[in-house]
């Protein structure tokens, strides 16, 4: 006779609940009798939880509805979490009841509050990993479509944004496919690696037999070391020079996609999203002298500031300096934004993570960047800043293996509004 | 006397002694790419397998692995380059030379590919004049500079690339690579310990000692010839390996610092 698995722990949890009930369970029948002797004579025995010191534990909500996606401009909190999908759902409707469900999942996680009540005959509708009331802790929820999503599954092809493509390798890359590309992009950050991932399970149960997972990537922000922006795994601060998209001007002229500049009418208010899973070669650039790393950074490493200066927020003057003897031509910081007049329109918008997964087959550990951007054009500011890095003295410390070319979608922007409706009317 | 720093005259009898190993190897490289491209013409897979290692690990004993560092520029990645950064990949007319004709005969048996493929590396490999030679060796003190890198950074890219198999092509030689890498740091050390000694006792010792334990861990696992797929090595016999190599490459790395002429800031 072969028992059924969920009727078989139905019987074991009815029998151990007997059991204990006769105080003469092992199982069931120990944890209940260990909770009423209450002060055991054995210190062997006693218990004392471990406690974990902590700042706040949570962040406020970040608000889910607007005219862009949160998790953009929104402020980055440490935690960071980056998993790309196929769509295995087969029409376009069933593509839009998924875009539906999502937008219900992600807007009830980025708001918090209590978890929802469960049937009495069904698993807990919640994985319950951040109790049962959800805090927001800052979640942010940011989806973006690739280029394989417009193809001809879903009719979506004549709308693709105009400067959509897959990402090929750069000269310096090792795209491993594995973890690179996907239909559907979904960038998760919050206070707490646990709210990241309690969301990402919430989700993928929200969307299964439609959205299959294709890759992740978790990442971190560290604290200021000791102030500042705060280090990458090289020791310095990346992320000092970001425009300011706090100016709107700024940001309808870098950031996001706005009317009359060739896209699509339903991708305004949205944004070109790059990932790059950088690996840094840190036992390697540990062998490598500071002066060393400071030329191929163009900044010193402890205070972040350019060579030619003091501190991390002074702007290095490239035009004292057109032979690089002090910023050299080959910098990273001087390849990345030359600071020109005819460059200013490709500086892109970073909200970089650092990771750390692991060890790689040569026995060193696998750390780097999640390198992570938004721009208005992906083509006249990626692309064009990283064919400027191509063959920096630093491509011998770092290696691209994966990430892709997604399109942010517009925010959603009320309650009965879902993820890219305006594609779908 | 660690605080005296290099001056170039100290580097002129080191580069002339790496010159004149260069001069050797390709010597001796060119007759082998000979013998390679009659194996292939001839229709032997196995003979023409045997030949490509032999070619492959003279090119490698220049200390040029994969192109690393840019030596002889755009000529020596058409030569040695991996197809990663390509667009297609493998299936990109660029990606040419050594790697491409081991896709060919491991991978694809295809002898009539290998032969043409050969032919583009000869006539590459014939580029490579004593005025090509004598241009990538450095001049200035900024390429010095860079040139006393290879110290160490030779061994970086065994550990990078070759225990990674992201180099390998399909001939499972990453032993043989690592073994070649491993002569040319030794040249690299031979060269430049007259300079090092003084400076810092204690280094060359440490490196020459740290390469022949990794010797013997590439013998251990099989030795320079073999043919290992280092994925199915016993874990132990990996490790040791890896950190072999690891440890060489710790041992190595004050060099470039102690033989750099430019000092920042001067």
């Amino acid at each position: 006779m072969t028992l059924d698995r969920r009727t078989f722990l139905t019987r074991a949890g009815l029998s151990a609940a007997a059991a204990g009930a006769a105080g003469a369970g092992l199982i069931g029948g120990a944890n209940a009798d260990a909770a009423t002797k209450s002060a055991s004579t054995n210190p062997l025995e006693a218990d004392a939880p471990i406690v974990i010191p902590r700042g706040d534990p949570t962040l406020a909500a970040v608000p889910f509805h607007g005219a862009h996606q949160a998790g953009i401009t929104t402020a980055k909190p440490p935690a960071g979490s980056f998993a790309s999908f196929d769509v295995v759902a087969e029409t376009r409707g069933e593509l839009i009841d998924t875009l539906k469900t999502l937008t219900e999942t992600a807007r009830f996680l980025a708001t918090g509050g209590a978890v929802p009540n469960s049937s009495y005959w069904a698993p807990p509708a919640d994985n319950g990993t951040l109790g049962t009331t959800l805090p927001a802790d800052g979640l942010t929820v940011t989806v973006g479509f690739g280029n394989s999503l417009f193809d001809d599954r879903f009719g979506l092809a004549k709308q693709k944004p105009a400067r959509l493509q897959t990402m090929e390798p750069f000269p310096n890359d090792d795209l491993d496919p594995a973890q690179t590309g996907g239909d559907v992009l979904i960038q998760l950050c919050a206070g707490n690696p646990d709210t990241t991932l309690h969301a990402l399970r919430q989700i993928t149960r929200a969307t299964r037999g439609a959205l299959a997972l294709n890759w992740r990537i978790d990442g971190f922000v560290p604290p200021p070391r000791p102030d500042g922006v705060p280090r990458n795994t090289f020791a310095f601060k990346d992320g000092i020079a970001n425009p300011n998209v706090g100016d709107q001007q700024v940001a309808d002229r870098l950031l996001w996609v706005t009317d009359g500049i060739g896209e699509p009418a339903w991708a305004t208010g949205g944004s070109y999203h790059v990932i790059r899973i950088i690996k840094q070669f840190i036992e390697f650039w540990d062998r490598v002298s500071l002066t060393e790393q400071q030329q191929m950074i163009g900044r010193f490493r402890q205070s972040g500031a350019p060579l030619d200066g003091s501190n991390e927020a002074d702007i290095p003057n490239y035009k004292a300096d057109p032979d690089g003897f002090v910023i050299p031509l080959t910098a990273h910081i001087r390849l990345s934004n030359p600071r020109t007049d005819g460059t200013a329109d490709s500086r892109i918008f970073r909200r970089g993570y650092n990771y750390d997964r692991g060890v790689d087959l040569n026995d060193n550990m696998d750390v780097g960047l999640v390198f992570n951007c938004f721009q208005q054009d992906l083509v006249r500011q990626f692309v064009a800043n990283q064919t400027r890095l191509i063959g920096e003295p630093m491509v011998d410390y770092i290696s691209p293996v994966g990430g892709g070319y997604f399109f942010a979608l517009p925010g959603v922007r009320d309650e009965s509004d879902w993820y890219a409706s305006s594609l779908f009317t | 006397m660690d605080e005296v720093p290099v001056v170039p005259a100290e580097l002129t009898a080191p580069l002339a002694s790496y010159t004149r190993y260069v001069e050797a190897l390709l010597a001796q490289l060119r007759p082998q790419i000979v013998t390679l491209r009659a194996a292939t013409e001839s229709g032997d897979l196995s003979e023409a397998e045997h030949d490509w290692l032999l070619a492959h690990i003279s090119w490698l004993e220049l200390g040029q692995d994969d192109d690393a560092y840019g030596a002889f520029g755009e000529l020596g990645e058409q030569i040695d380059g991996e197809a990663d950064g390509l667009p297609g990949t493998t299936s990109n007319p660029s990606f040419t030379g050594f790697h491409k004709i081991e896709m060919d005969l491991w991978k694809r048996h295809n002898i009539k590919a290998a032969n043409q493929d050969t032919d583009k590396l000869q006539s590459l490999v014939s580029q490579l004049t004593p005025k090509v030679v004598n241009s990538d060796l450095p001049t200035t003190s900024l390429a010095l500079d860079s040139w006393v890198l290879r110290a160490h950074e030779i061994l970086e890219d065994a550990l990078r690339d070759s225990l990674t198999q992201d180099d390998d092509y399909g001939s499972n030689t990453d032993l043989s690579t690592i073994a070649a890498d491993v002569t040319a740091t030794r040249e690299m050390l031979t060269v430049l310990a007259p300079a090092i000694e003084p400076r810092a006792p204690k280094v060359v010792p440490a490196s020459t000692a740290a390469l022949t334990t990794l010797v013997s861990a590439i013998n251990a696992a099989g030795g320079p010839l073999a043919t290992r797929n280092l994925a199915d090595l016993p874990a132990r016999t990996r490790l040791t390996l890896d950190q072999a190599v690891s440890a060489a490459v710790e041992a190595l790395a004050p060099i470039s610092e102690l033989m750099q002429i430019q000092v920042p800031g001067s």
